[in-house]
Parts: C-alpha cells; sequence; structure tokens
C-alpha cells in the first residue's frame, strides 16, 4: 500500500478517470457511479470480505475471481478495475476512488448525483416533486437515482455529495422511541 | 483524807470513853450512899454534879479540838466530792446533750445530702434516659429516611425501566403498522410531504 498521499492521490485519480473513460464510452457513467457507490459500500463495511480480498495467502486469481462473483451485477468497467486493485493490493483506496469518481463524473455530465430511498416505488407526480426540490436546492441539474427499501418502513432517505437527509418513518419512530423512554422532555413529535 | 479523820474520831472517842470511865466509878461509889428519895432522885447531887460537869467540859474540849474539826472535815470533804461528782456529771450531761444535738444535727445533714444525691441522680438517670431515647430515635428516623431514599430511587429506576420497554413497545407497534397499515398512495403522499418540508441537500 503506497504511503506516499500525494502518491495515492495520483493512483485513486488514476482509477477513476480510468473508469469514467470507460463508463463514458458505454454512455453508463451515472450508473456506474451508483454500482461503484454500492460496492464500496458493501467492502467496507463487510469486514471479512475486505479481509480476503487483502489476503496474501489466498491467490491472486482466487481473489480476482471472488470479485467477478460477489458482484457479477457490475459493468465489466468496474469488475475489471475491481480485479485490478485487488491484485495491487489497493482494494483499501477503493471508497477513495468512488468519491473522486462521484466527483469527475459529476463534472463530466454537469449534475448532481443523488440517492433517493423509500419504501415503495415513486410515481411520475413524485419524480416531479423531488425533482424540483433538488434542483432548487443545488441549483444544477440533478441526476436521481432510486432504491426502494422496506425496511425503512416510510417517508424517504436522499443521498448527495457525502450529505443526507433522513426523513424515514423508522428514523422517526427511532427519534420518539428515544424521547419517550428518557420521558423528561415532553416534546410532542 | 477519811482514814486520817476515822483515826481522829477513834483517838477522841477514846479518849472520851476513858475520861467518862475515869469519872464514872467514883460516882458508882458514892451512888450506893446516897439517899434517893422523891425530887432528889431526880435532882443533881453538887458532889456527883461538878466532877462531871468538869469531865463533860473536858470531854467536850477533846471533841470540840480533835473531833469535830476532823469530822467537820471529812464532811466537807464529802460534801466536795458529792460537789464535785454532781458538777462532773452535770458537764458530762450537758457534754453529752450537746454531741447528741450534733449528732442529729449531722444525721439530719446526711440524710438531706442523701435525698439529694438521690434525686440528682434520678434527675441524670432521666437525663440520660431521655437523650439515649432521643438519639435512637434520631438514628431510627435516619435510617427510615435511608431506606425511603433508597426505595424512592429504586423506583425511579423501574419507573424508568418501565418508561423504556414502553416505548420500545408502542414504537415497534407503531412501526408494524405503518409498514404494513399503509396503501402505496398513503406512502407516496407522506414522502411528497417530506420531501416538501425538509431542508436543503445543499446544506
Amino acid at each position: 500500500m503506497p504511503s506516499d498521499r500525494s502518491l495515492q492521490r495520483a493512483i485513486v485519480a488514476t482509477y477513476a478517470s480510468v473508469l469514467l473513460g470507460e463508463a463514458r464510452e458505454a454512455g453508463t457513467v451515472f450508473e456506474v457511479d451508483g454500482e461503484l457507490s454500492a460496492i464500496a459500500d458493501i467492502v467496507s463495511g463487510n469486514a471479512r470480505l475486505m479481509a480476503a480480498l487483502k489476503d496474501d495467502s489466498i491467490a491472486v486469481d482466487a481473489r480476482k475471481n471472488l470479485v467477478s462473483t460477489v458482484f457479477a451485477q457490475a459493468a465489466p468497467a468496474v469488475r475489471s478495475m475491481l480485479g485490478l486493485m485487488v491484485e495491487r493490493q489497493e482494494v483499501g483506496l477503493l471508497r477513495q476512488v468512488r468519491e473522486e469518481y462521484t466527483r469527475i463524473a459529476e463534472e463530466e455530465l454537469g449534475a448532481v448525483f443523488v440517492t433517493v430511498t423509500t419504501a415503495v416505488t415513486l410515481d411520475d407526480h413524485l419524480r416531479e416533486v423531488i425533482n424540483d426540490k433538488l434542483v432548487g436546492d443545488f441549483g444544477t441539474k440533478v441526476l436521481v437515482r432510486e432504491t426502494v427499501d422496506p425496511q425503512i418502513l416510510g417517508g424517504i432517505v436522499m443521498d448527495a455529495r457525502g450529505k443526507r437527509i433522513d426523513a424515514s418513518v423508522r428514523t422517526q419512530l427511532e427519534r420518539a422511541r428515544v424521547a419517550l423512554a428518557s420521558g423528561r422532555s415532553g416534546s410532542e413529535g | 483524807m477519811r482514814a486520817q479523820a476515822k483515826q481522829h474520831m477513834l483517838r477522841a472517842g477514846a479518849a472520851g470513853a476513858v475520861a467518862s470511865l475515869a469519872l464514872i466509878v467514883p460516882s458508882l461509889a458514892f451512888a450506893a450512899e446516897r439517899e434517893t428519895t422523891g425530887i432528889n432522885a431526880i435532882l443533881p447531887q453538887m458532889d456527883e454534879f461538878i466532877p462531871m460537869l468538869v469531865a463533860f467540859i473536858v470531854l467536850v474540849i477533846i471533841l470540840g479540838k480533835f473531833g469535830w474539826p476532823a469530822f467537820d472535815a471529812v464532811l466537807k470533804k464529802r460534801e466536795e466530792t458529792i460537789r464535785d461528782s454532781i458538777e462532773k456529771s452535770e458537764e458530762a450531761r450537758i457534754e453529752s446533750e450537746r454531741v447528741l444535738e450534733q449528732n442529729r444535727a449531722e444525721l439530719a445533714d446526711a440524710k438531706q445530702l442523701a435525698s439529694e444525691i438521690v434525686s440528682q441522680a434520678r434527675v441524670s438517670g432521666e437525663a440520660v434516659k431521655v437523650e439515649i431515647t432521643q438519639k435512637a430515635q434520631a438514628d431510627a428516623e435516619a435510617m427510615m429516611e435511608k431506606a425511603r431514599q433508597t426505595i424512592e430511587q429504586e423506583r425511579e429506576l423501574t419507573a424508568a425501566e418501565l418508561q423504556r420497554s414502553v416505548a420500545d413497545l408502542s414504537v415497534a407497534v407503531a412501526g408494524r403498522l405503518i409498514g404494513s397499515d399503509l396503501t402505496d398512495d398513503e406512502h407516496r403522499r407522506l414522502i411528497e410531504r417530506y420531501v416538501k418540508e425538509a431542508g436543503s441537500l445543499n446544506a
């Protein structure tokens, strides 16, 4: 793992720009961003997977195979980049690569990438409402990635550029539970 | 003193007796010769009377000189002795009365003192009893207060726990209700409301 920070930045930038180039060709710049985000979350969230991918005692090809299998639905460009990172023991840079990719991809497309999570699928009216709001917030074009997750029980979660608005019912219930349990502040929710 | 007086008296008596005897003898000799008729039996005869008188006078003189002083001395001594004894016994009586009075007074004092001590002891005993009682009461109250506080604390803890359980349960139920009871359209209306109420994502 390269320790020099500027070197690291250079490497991350390279990964990102190469990936962007390939995504541009395939016309899936935005989609790749989504996949990359998901993969980065999974890998950094799963310690065993991360450890396995970094484990020298396992053959490189086996680890590359692992990546291909786990993320079989990702774009080929993404998978090949991942394989390369495994080979070069640079899987730890995944998060930074993802952030860098988002930055240059947003620049490329002249839009802000937003991930919206709801418990049910959106209808066109809602899409319009959300789009209006986000354009109002950012002042630029907005590309929305929709995710359905019944676990949030209701409401909406919006992520963009590392910021989040959590208006999910699940979170509100949690807040209500904490307020009820403490009992002192009787703020009606 | 008495022995000496006795001796004087004995001497005087002896002398007197001898003198009388000496004088009686001649009168006895004469008595056989005299006529004893009528009044002459009683009236003294001169030849008898004068020696007798002389003898008597001698006797009186001897007695007066030796006997009487001795006798008197003895009597006087006795009187003195008796007077002394009387005085002494009087003094002793007075002294004993005084001592008796003193003893009575001391006894009275002692009794007084004793009763004072007793009443003091009673008072202090009472005081000690009161003190002990008060202390015991204070201790008991302190213990009760502490117990009350402990109970109160535990009650609060239990209440808090209960509250948490109620909160958990309520929220779980609410979650299940919202999750399953809302229709898709209701969900969407909820989403729209939240989107409109939300702050800026570009904060």
